[in-house]
């Protein structure tokens, strides 16, 4: 039935062999024929499909290949011309941009601290603000302070001491 | 040179340029024909052997050359029509397997049991035919994916392993091994139904 390698005997494995009866079946179903009328109906889809999805080609250039503007004079004056344009454009372009008024540029101070944080103090010094200290009250100069009585020194004489009479302890009998 | 000198070799080369692009897709038309006669038969059977509804394989092979269809004017540059075409109409085949998965393939494997042509047989032995075949079938849906399209392909004749190794874009000596390993895997799935799984 099958002359190729692959579908011939199978002299590889004995257990295959049982294998035969069920390899048949696939072989029934490769060999079924095709439904009757099957080329003509894939044709007449063929036939209608493409009108759906045709598509324009350029396939060939537009221009015949071997005319006047091939030649190497006719390219190098359109690579010229082409050069041309370019560069003429970005000179147009170069020569109408006005340069804008200068910036106002604000000259930021150096800071004060240079390696500081990025934060200057734009050179304003810091005052602190003096605290209302307590007032305190005026001494009084006409005030008369009372010095407590000195006994007076005798001259010439020792100074007597006065002496502190003991109360005298009466007997108790 | 006036401009008319200079113009006339222009419109006559696109006058023949489309007279060529006209003949060109006759051509194509004409190989397009003769690869439908020539291979939609084959095409059909591949489908079938997967698909295992006429219907489906018939739209598969529709869809094959609509395919080509649009890869027409690529036809020159295919060494072998016959395994190109077969490939286009294998992975469509698949793709539309996939898809359809959630159909119990039951169903198909009894329908296509009764099919299968069993000329000269008594009633009783085509019954006995129809159960054995949706037997084997059942078995081959059974086999793990690689397996099972080396095995379906090379039940097609006409189809050798170098050539069923460039349909599946795997080594000859792949194609041989998983043969070889479906074969055995068939062997023990019919003499052990549930020695697999």
């Amino acid at each position: 039935m099958n002359t190729l390698p692959h579908n011939g005997p199978r002299s590889d494995a004995n257990r295959t062999d049982s294998f035969g009866s069920g390899e048949d079946t696939l072989r029934l179903i490769a060999s079924l024929p095709a439904p009757e009328g099957l080329t003509d109906r894939v044709k007449a889809n063929l036939r209608t499909a493409p009108a759906a999805g045709k598509i324009l080609m350029w396939r060939a250039p537009l221009f015949p290949a071997r005319g006047w503007m091939y030649t190497s004079l006719a390219r190098g004056a359109a690579a010229a011309a082409i050069v041309c344009i370019v560069a003429g454009g970005g000179w147009r372009i170069y020569s109408h941009v006005q340069p804008g008024p200068s910036a106002k540029v604000v000259v930021m101070p150096t800071p004060a601290t240079p390696a500081g944080s990025g934060f200057s103090t734009s050179n304003a010094t810091r005052v602190p603000d003096t605290l209302a200290h307590p007032a305190a009250p005026a001494p009084e100069v006409n005030a008369v302070q009372k010095v407590p009585a000195q006994p007076k020194a005798v001259p010439g004489g020792k100074a007597k001491k006065k002496k502190t009479t003991r109360p005298a302890v009466a007997p108790t009998q | 040179m006036s401009a008319s000198q200079t113009l006339m070799p222009f419109w006559m080369e696109i006058a023949d340029r489309a007279v060529d692009d006209q003949a060109r897709q006759h051509a194509n038309e004409k190989a397009l024909a003769a690869l439908v006669e020539q291979y939609a038969t084959t095409l059909y059977r591949v489908a079938f052997s997967v698909l295992r509804n006429p219907s489906d394989a018939e739209d598969a092979v529709q869809e094959a050359f609509l395919r080509v269809l649009r890869h027409r004017h690529s036809l020159d540059e295919v060494r072998d029509h016959r395994v190109w075409l077969i490939r286009i109409v294998w992975n469509i085949v698949l793709d539309r397997k996939r898809r359809a998965k959630t159909r119990p393939e039951t169903d198909d494997v009894d329908e296509l049991a009764r099919v299968l042509p069993a000329d000269g047989l008594s009633a009783e032995q085509r019954a006995a035919a129809a159960q054995h075949h949706a037997r084997v079938l059942a078995c081959v849906d059974r086999l793990p994916a690689k397996e099972r399209q080396v095995l379906i392909l090379s039940a097609f004749e006409e189809l050798s392993s170098v050539e069923i190794a460039a349909v599946l874009g795997i080594t000859e000596s792949s194609v041989r091994s998983r043969l070889f390993r479906a074969r055995n895997l068939m062997a023990q799935l019919l003499e052990h139904p549930r020695s697999l799984r």
